[in-house]
């Protein structure tokens, strides 16, 4: 074989090779959300079988008739988490953009310790604020209800959000600013009129991660709310959780249900949260 | 119209760097002031702060009569074209333009119908559709005067306006904008490194160093007449050649000792200059330009050998090697230091040898070779000397 023939089996084998490994890769990542899916329309009988079935050969689609798509309350988890995803989602962009815009553009007294605090609101987990925030929350009779909820998510999404869109403000010319001013804006006319405009891509990309931040809360819902009909679905789950025995079909039924409006939000929004995350990476 | 007035304005940054130190300036109305000087010597921070994008720290700023220091941009009646043009990105060119009086409230059809007078002046009427992003450098240049030029303000500000574009196309935008500033008689300061802007396009002309006013005059007279080292060695390209020369009596004569020669001060020059006789067994700056050099005879001036020649067409500039030290105080340093940060090297390696090359410029009618030895002379009334103590002209 010639050297460039060589060479060309051996660029061929090393595109093989990297095709599988990534085939293998994004197996592994989606494999728990077939086994969610599969589990979902499974007879009983194959869930807890050793060894696993892999593919189901025997089919149930009981949960679904007769407690999914006929008891209202599940109708109910889901609107709730969508109010919730979405409260948060416009809420943190609605309080992260200017406080982001001023961390990267205004002359601030500590301005670095404040970027600090403002990253050490992130190491916090969830549960570590969920028994304070209820305590609070109860005292201001914000438990038990979708501001609480929103206002919950939102310690941990603004803090993101400003993280991710205090960089896409840096890269828009703090000149745009000025030259507005001078046209007429006052600083925040500015802000609207042109920065929000030019931002979109982060401010999108920001308000995505908030929905999805707050649509797959556990903690705080669990914690903040004690009615059925305020829960979220990642708290309805639980519905299917007994003493004894765990509805898997049903776990897993809700599990897919739920999954389909950030898949949804996430497969229309993808080309806006690249453009997002990589925007302002190279200076006009 | 108005002028502008800085009153004992002084601007300090955090760290207490001071950026304008207690300026009084008067840019009379009507008139077109550029403002020169070497990178982070406070021209535009003095712009920023009459448009109201920095605050003051003391003193005050006047637009006509009106006091505008804590006015905010908007309120000053002032329209900027900045480096980068800040063109908004997501407006087409029509937009861009209209934007400032959509902002003060003016109607579609007023907007409509100036925008499209102002696009004709420009050459802008094809391109009304398009976004910044499909416009060349210099398009986008007109955009960004455009945008000025329709809020028929009372001062127009601009900073370093051109600096972006090619040399020819700086050409070309350097006379329109003289002669739209002209035509429309509105007060406009001008800020800007490039010497030959500052020469050619302004009324006046005001240097600047570290944060103070040199000297503000006609171009002519700062090219004339610097009132110090700073602005000798700024203004004129190839700056003005400046040596160490300690002054002699000799009887009735007054001598520069310049290396080993003893050269006789003519009386034009000392006519022109008569406090120079106080600085008698002094040494002074002596500074001539290149092109008031004067090539004369064996014995007749001060000695040198051709070190480099280059012909730009239509003239000659020769690089003649003598014995003498160059000065390099710091007004100087600065100003090689902005040009070229080698050349303040430079300079001091040929202080410590007791040579320098000095440029002359010739016709190129003048012939002259590397390695030839040649004899300079500063033509009648064209030296200048400076206090090396104060750096003040004499």
């Amino acid at each position: 074989m010639s050297a460039h023939a060589e060479r060309r089996a051996s660029r061929s084998r090393r595109r093989w090779l990297l095709t599988l490994g990534s085939v293998l890769l994004i197996a592994v990542f989606l494999f728990p959300i077939y086994w969610m899916m599969a589990t979902a329309v499974k007879a009983p009988d194959q869930i807890v079988v050793y060894p696993p079935k892999l593919v189901p050969t025997h089919f149930d689609f009981s949960v679904w008739t007769d407690r999914i798509f006929k008891e209202s309350i599940f109708v109910r988890y889901l609107l709730n988490s969508v109010i919730v995803g979405v409260g948060t989602a416009v809420l943190s962009v609605v309080l992260a953009a200017p406080a982001a815009y001023g961390l990267a553009h205004l002359r601030i007294r500590g301005k670095g310790a404040l970027l600090l605090l403002n990253l050490s609101a992130l190491m916090f987990p969830a549960i570590m604020i969920a028994t304070p925030l209820f305590v609070i929350f109860n005292r201001l009779g914000l438990a038990n209800s979708y501001l609480g909820l929103i206002l919950a998510n939102s310690t941990l999404a603004v803090p993101f959000s400003i993280v991710l869109l205090r960089p896409f403000f840096l890269s828009i010319p703090y000149e745009l600013t000025e030259a507005a001013r001078i046209d007429g804006c006052t600083r925040f006319g500015a802000f609207a009129r042109i920065v929000v405009p030019l931002a979109r891509p982060g401010l999108f990309t920001a308000g995505v991660f908030a929905f999805l931040l707050g649509w797959g809360d556990l903690v705080f819902a669990l914690t903040l709310v004690q009615s059925d009909e305020m829960r979220p679905v990642t708290a309805g789950l639980w519905a299917f959780f007994g003493l004894n025995v765990t509805n898997w079909n049903g776990v897993m039924a809700l599990s897919t249900l739920a999954m389909l409006p950030p898949l949804v939000v996430v497969l229309f929004a993808q080309r806006h949260i690249v453009a997002g995350l990589t925007a302002g990476g190279v200076k006009e | 119209m108005a002028g502008v007035t800085f009153d004992r304005v002084t601007k300090d940054f955090d760290g207490g760097v001071r950026a304008v130190a207690e300026l009084e300036l008067e840019v009379r109305d009507g008139e077109l002031m550029v403002f020169v000087g070497p990178s982070g010597c406070g021209k535009t921070t003095a712009l920023r702060m009459v448009a109201g994008l920095e605050d003051a720290s003391d003193g005050d700023i006047r637009i006509g009569e009106r006091v505008v220091t804590q006015l905010d941009p908007r309120e000053r009646d002032i329209a900027m074209v900045f480096q980068n043009y800040a063109l908004y990105p997501h407006m087409t060119v029509f937009d861009n333009i209209a934007f400032g009086l959509k902002m003060h409230g003016v109607k579609r059809v007023e907007i409509d119908e100036r925008v499209r007078r102002i696009s004709g002046i420009l050459g802008l009427d094809d391109f009304l559709s398009r976004k910044p992003r499909q416009l060349s450098g210099g398009q986008r240049q007109r955009v960004a005067m455009g945008r000025a030029i329709i809020r028929e303000p009372h001062v127009f500000l601009m900073d370093e306006p051109l600096s972006n574009l090619d040399a020819r196309l700086r050409g070309q935008m350097r006379a329109e904008i003289s002669r739209i500033q002209r035509e429309l008689e509105t007060t406009t300061m001008y800020v800007t490194h490039d010497q030959v802007e500052a020469m050619t396009m302004g009324h006046r002309v005001a240097v600047m160093r570290k944060g103070q006013l040199q000297q503000v005059d006609v171009p002519q007279v700062l090219f004339d007449s610097p009132a110090n080292l700073f602005v000798a060695s700024f203004i004129g390209s190839p700056s003005m050649n400046l040596i160490q020369a300690p002054l002699e009596r000799d009887g009735d004569e007054l001598v520069a000792r310049i290396g080993e020669q003893r050269l006789p001060l003519p009386p034009e020059a000392i006519a022109r200059n008569p406090r120079v006789a106080d600085f008698a067994g002094r040494v002074v700056a002596l500074g001539i330009r290149p092109e008031h050099f004067e090539l004369v005879g064996a014995g007749e001036g001060l000695r040198g050998t051709v070190v480099l020649t280059e012909a730009l067409g239509s003239e000659r500039l020769i690089h003649v090697e003598v014995e003498a030290s160059p000065v390099v105080t710091d007004e100087v340093l600065e100003v090689a230091v902005d040009t070229d940060v080698a050349a303040a090297e430079g300079l001091k390696w040929e202080a410590s040898q007791r040579r320098t090359v000095v440029v002359t410029r010739f016709g190129v009618e003048v012939a002259a070779n590397v390695g030839d030895s040649v004899e300079l002379r500063a033509a009648p009334g064209k030296a200048y000397f400076f206090d090396l103590e104060t750096g003040r002209a004499i």
